[in-house]
């Protein structure tokens, strides 16, 4: 009897020993993270204060956002962050009487220097480390205003014929938008291709494309274009007043209202509250004329001037309708012309053969503002098309694809009746939403 | 294999059917009486949790059914709990001799309509599953669940090798009504086998094995499209919840499946005398394993796994005398949790909780009026720890009760009851540590709802009363109504701004009619 229960007790035992995990803690745990932010320019690295660099943590899981402030050396210490995927961005603005004395330089508005991480994963490593970079970026007159990519419903709105990107004077003086160009700037759009060279951050390394001269920084120096437009003009004809606007659309009707297709046949919207009047719009992009087969909604309004197109992609002015696209505007400002930019090819591992699509090289010293955008779908970003000094980090619409939404530069002042808008090269802090497009709309 | 469950099933369930044909008026209100007896009916209870006891602490006969409706309102609950729930159930159950066999058998099915009830797109069977989705919009769920439980015990060689088998299938439908409309369905079968051996006329001794396997599908749609991307009308938004800590966006690919298995094992020893009464030891522990995954035409992408390990200690004593019968019940259970997050290779979830209970029944006879006292005591604590929110919490309560229950029979055999149980639930001392930077709509919804409920007091009380009656000279039918009250105390501070608290009562009813044959 008493053998039977020690062996009862020695099962009990036994079995109770049976368990796979031990412990009170978890294998990952928030970590220590030090976040260095330091100037790009090691001049102005002399001169500029390190301390009150505002940081921005986003995480991207459940896009809860965390803002701190550098110390004196222009750290940030935090003992514990949780792993995971974060959208991080440094930002210090210095007023002009601030600038001009700690540099010498005389400036008339703020100084906004940038510097960010898109998509930084923190690994549940302890004691990790980032560095950031600020710049300052131009901050031109023009700024791009308002992108509608979304489109509207595809079943009872226009879907994607209504879209258009407006340009807004920033300055406080008439602006000429004649030989303005506005581009898409051609980035990658997922992370997982193998065929193609990256840079660290998954974008493509376009230094490996076929014939890029080594002795320039491809991947930081440029954007490549995939589409190319230049607003016509003969250098007077398109005045632009301050805190106004020039709407590009992609197909310039009332988009409420019935029209008649290039196909003959009427295109109508179900329910006209889900999309816009665009018949007011100053420009329009319209390729019928050089393609084999054109877009049916891709018709021509006589009264609104026409685009001309350098490089286009697709059969119409289609924007990314989840928004995973840059776009840039710029003037030129050198001696060679635009359309004899050097062209190259996406640096494919494989040779690329004689006939693949090659993408003009605009210099990032030539571009006035940048924007990028981004889908609403954190696990659906994609790597960034445009460098800091352009745009620290994205914007997007939160309804995502065919919501009708656009997104929306912010009034950052009004001065005299003139709305100034907000420029820091940062559209995840100068942007907005609308959740109905509108153009010409303010927010 | 399938087939020989369901021929287990087949053979129980008319076993059971049978015995209900030859029962006789005495017997029906012989099984009313059972159930009048507190201390008795505990002891049929304990039993239900292996055939290896059924022969030992079940009647020879027993069968009942009840139809009943249930209803619950009242803000006083835990933060994925339903305002109000709507109930209907069906039950029977019996206890029939097939020879040699003694066999056990019990149907149910019961309808529930929550409304409403947030971040909670999972059944109410598995509440220790960290992988789940859920949104801050209110939810009206509708949820069906059948269950069949079958255990049958044989005796070989003279008696001293007592055999069991048993088998407990649960299906069930879950789904919402409005968006974010979600879809659950699952099964579970478990199988258990025991074996004993009576080593003297007092001593026995037992173990079994058990082993069940399950699946949970779980997705979630939208009728109204527009919704499905949720930030505009940000309460639509579809959360997927992974651990304890704050909850990621999820509006793409809403559906994943959660295969389960488990095995387990449990050792029995009991020891029955004349003078001291009958002792009934288990010892149980059970390994649950679940994988979580994604299954697509391109493949099947798993994306985390929790071990659930669940041991339980079981004391039982049962004395009975002439004019008394009085029972002490203790358990100790502990349910230990870890996932597996394979995106990361690591563990970052652990769930723990523990309960030590006691229970004592006193029934007792005095001529037709069957008393009964009970106290109860148990304390719970319960910890989840988010490693890669950072979340740690823990509380520790003390749950009371107190009842007191009379039941009267007349000359021709009808029978009213009333019964009054005073209940205490008193916390204890807790732990919250969840960081800031973290803090989002689940965290604040949820996280700091849920430690508000768990760390105040509350008191309540349950009172039921019953009339039976004989009909049809073989049945003893019943009405029984039954209500229930909690209040709390006031919520602890702890440092954090709430957006919604817990209300300050809930208020349950019942009625049922039982029929006992």
């Amino acid at each position: 009897m008493k053998k039977l229960l020690i062996a009862f007790t020695l099962v009990t035992l036994t079995l109770s020993a049976c368990k796979k995990y031990q412990g009170d803690t978890t294998e990952i745990h928030p970590v220590k993270l030090l976040i260095q932010t330091s100037y790009a320019s090691n001049d102005l690295a002399k001169l500029l204060p390190k301390a009150q660099v505002k940081i921005t943590l986003k995480n991207n899981k459940n896009n809860k956002e965390n803002i701190y402030y550098t110390k004196a050396d222009g750290t940030f210490s935090l003992d514990s962050i949780s792993p995971g995927n974060y959208d991080i961005s440094a930002s210090i603005e210095i007023n002009p009487a601030d600038y001009t004395k700690l540099t010498g330089e005389i400036v008339n508005k703020n100084i906004v220097f940038n510097a960010s991480e898109k998509a930084r994963t923190i690994t549940i490593k302890d004691n990790q480390s980032i560095n950031l970079k600020l710049l300052s970026g131009p901050t031109g007159p023009w700024v791009i205003k308002q992108i509608y990519f979304a489109g509207s419903n595809a079943t009872t709105g226009a879907l994607f014929r209504d879209q258009f990107i407006e340009i807004y004077n920033n300055s406080d003086s008439v602006l000429y938008a004649d030989s303005l160009y506005i581009a898409e700037a051609l980035g990658i759009q997922n992370f997982t291709s193998t065929n193609i060279y990256r840079q660290p951050n998954s974008q493509y390394d376009w230094s490996k494309s076929q014939g890029m001269p080594s002795n320039i920084d491809a991947n930081n120096d440029y954007i490549y274009a995939r589409t190319l437009l230049m607003i016509p003009g003969s250098g007077r004809q398109y005045p632009v007043q301050p805190g106004s606007s020039i709407i590009l659309a992609q197909t310039a009707i009332n988009h409420k209202s019935p029209f008649t297709g290039a196909d003959g046949k009427t295109i109508s919207v179900r329910d006209p509250s889900l999309t816009i009047d665009l018949s007011g719009a100053d420009f329009e992009a319209y390729y019928a004329p050089f393609l084999p087969r054109p877009l049916a909604s891709d018709i021509d309004n006589p009264s609104v001037p026409n685009v001309d197109v350098l490089s286009y992609n697709g059969t119409d002015l289609v924007l990314e309708t989840s928004g995973r696209m840059g776009y840039v505007i710029f003037k030129n400002k050198g001696t060679v012309d635009v359309k004899n930019f050097p062209r190259y090819p996406f640096p494919t591992v494989a040779p690329p053969s004689a006939n693949t699509d090659r993408y003009y090289q605009v210099p990032v010293s030539y571009i006035i503002d940048g924007v990028e955008c981004q889908t609403n779908v954190a696990n659906s970003r994609v790597p960034k098309k445009l460098v800091t000094s352009l745009d620290a980090l994205y914007t997007s619409v939160p309804n995502g694809i065919y919501s009708s939404q656009s997104v929306i530069r912010k009034t950052e002042s009004i001065i005299n009746g003139r709305r100034i808008l907000k420029d820091t090269n940062n559209s995840a802090e100068d942007f907005d939403y609308l959740p109905l497009a509108i153009p010409r709309g303010f927010k | 294999m399938k087939n020989i469950i369901l021929n287990i099933i087949l053979a129980l369930t008319l076993g059971t059917v049978s015995a209900q044909t030859t029962d006789t008026i005495n017997t029906s209100l012989k099984n009313k009486l059972f159930t009048v007896d507190s201390a008795q009916f505990s002891a049929y209870n304990f039993a239900k949790s292996s055939p290896f006891y059924i022969k030992k602490l079940m009647p020879a006969k027993f069968n009942n059914l009840i139809v009943g409706q249930n209803f619950e309102k009242g803000h006083l609950i835990r933060a994925q709990e339903a305002d109000k729930v709507n109930s209907t159930f069906f039950s029977t159950e019996g206890v029939s001799q097939l020879k040699s066999i003694t066999l056990w058998g019990q149907f149910s099915y019961n309808r529930t309509v929550e409304d409403s009830t947030s971040f909670s797109h999972q059944t109410r069977n598995n509440l220790a599953n960290p992988y789940y989705f859920g949104s801050v919009k209110n939810l009206n769920y509708q949820r069906t669940v059948y269950n069949l439980k079958a255990l049958a015990n044989r005796n070989f060689i003279q008696n001293n090798l007592p055999i069991g088998l048993g088998v407990d299938y649960r299906i069930g439908n879950h789904y919402s009504t409005n968006d974010p409309r979600g879809e659950i369905s699952d099964y579970q079968l478990n199988l258990i086998g025991s074996i004993g051996y009576n080593l003297t006329k007092e001593f026995a001794v037992g173990i079994a094995y058990r082993y069940g396997y399950g699946l949970e599908k779980v997705n979630v749609g939208y009728k109204n499209t527009s919704l499905s991307q949720g930030r505009v009308i940000p309460e639509f938004t579809n959360y997927l919840i992974n651990g304890y800590g704050e909850a990621e966006e999820y509006n793409v690919k809403r559906d994943y499946q959660n295969n389960q298995s488990r095995n387990g094992l449990d050792a029995y020893l009991t020891y029955e005398n004349n003078d001291l009464g009958n002792f009934n030891f288990i010892f149980q522990n059970i390994k649950d394993k679940q994988k979580f995954d994604y299954r697509s035409g391109a493949g099947i992408l798993e994306f985390i796994q929790f071990n659930l390990v669940s041991e339980n200690y079981q004391l039982f004593w049962i004395k009975k005398n002439s004019s008394n019968t009085i029972t002490a019940h203790l358990n100790y259970t502990t349910n230990n949790g870890d996932n597996y997050l394979n995106n990361y290779l690591a563990n970052s979830y652990l769930f723990k909780n523990k309960a030590l209970s006691a229970k004592v029944l006193y029934t007792w006879f005095n001529k037709k009026l069957t008393h009964n006292l009970g106290f109860g005591l148990k304390k719970y604590e319960e910890r989840k720890i988010d490693g890669v929110a950072g979340n740690d919490i823990r509380f520790n309560q003390l749950n009371y009760s107190l009842s007191y229950g009379i039941n009267h029979q007349n000359k021709n055999n009808h029978n009213w009851g009333l019964n009054l149980t005073g209940l205490y639930n008193q916390y204890l001392d807790s732990d919250f540590s969840v960081l800031l930077a973290n803090e989002g709509v689940f965290t604040r919804n949820v996280i700091y709802y849920d430690y508000a409920y768990n760390t105040t007091s509350k008191f309540g009380a349950n009172l039921t009363g019953d009339y039976s009656i004989p009909i049809f000279k073989q049945i003893q039918a019943g009405i029984k109504v039954g209500f229930n009250y909690w209040r709390r105390d006031d919520l602890r501070e702890f440092g954090r701004t709430m957006t919604k608290t817990p209300g300050k009562d809930r208020f349950s009813s019942n009625i049922s009619l039982n029929l006992y044959f």
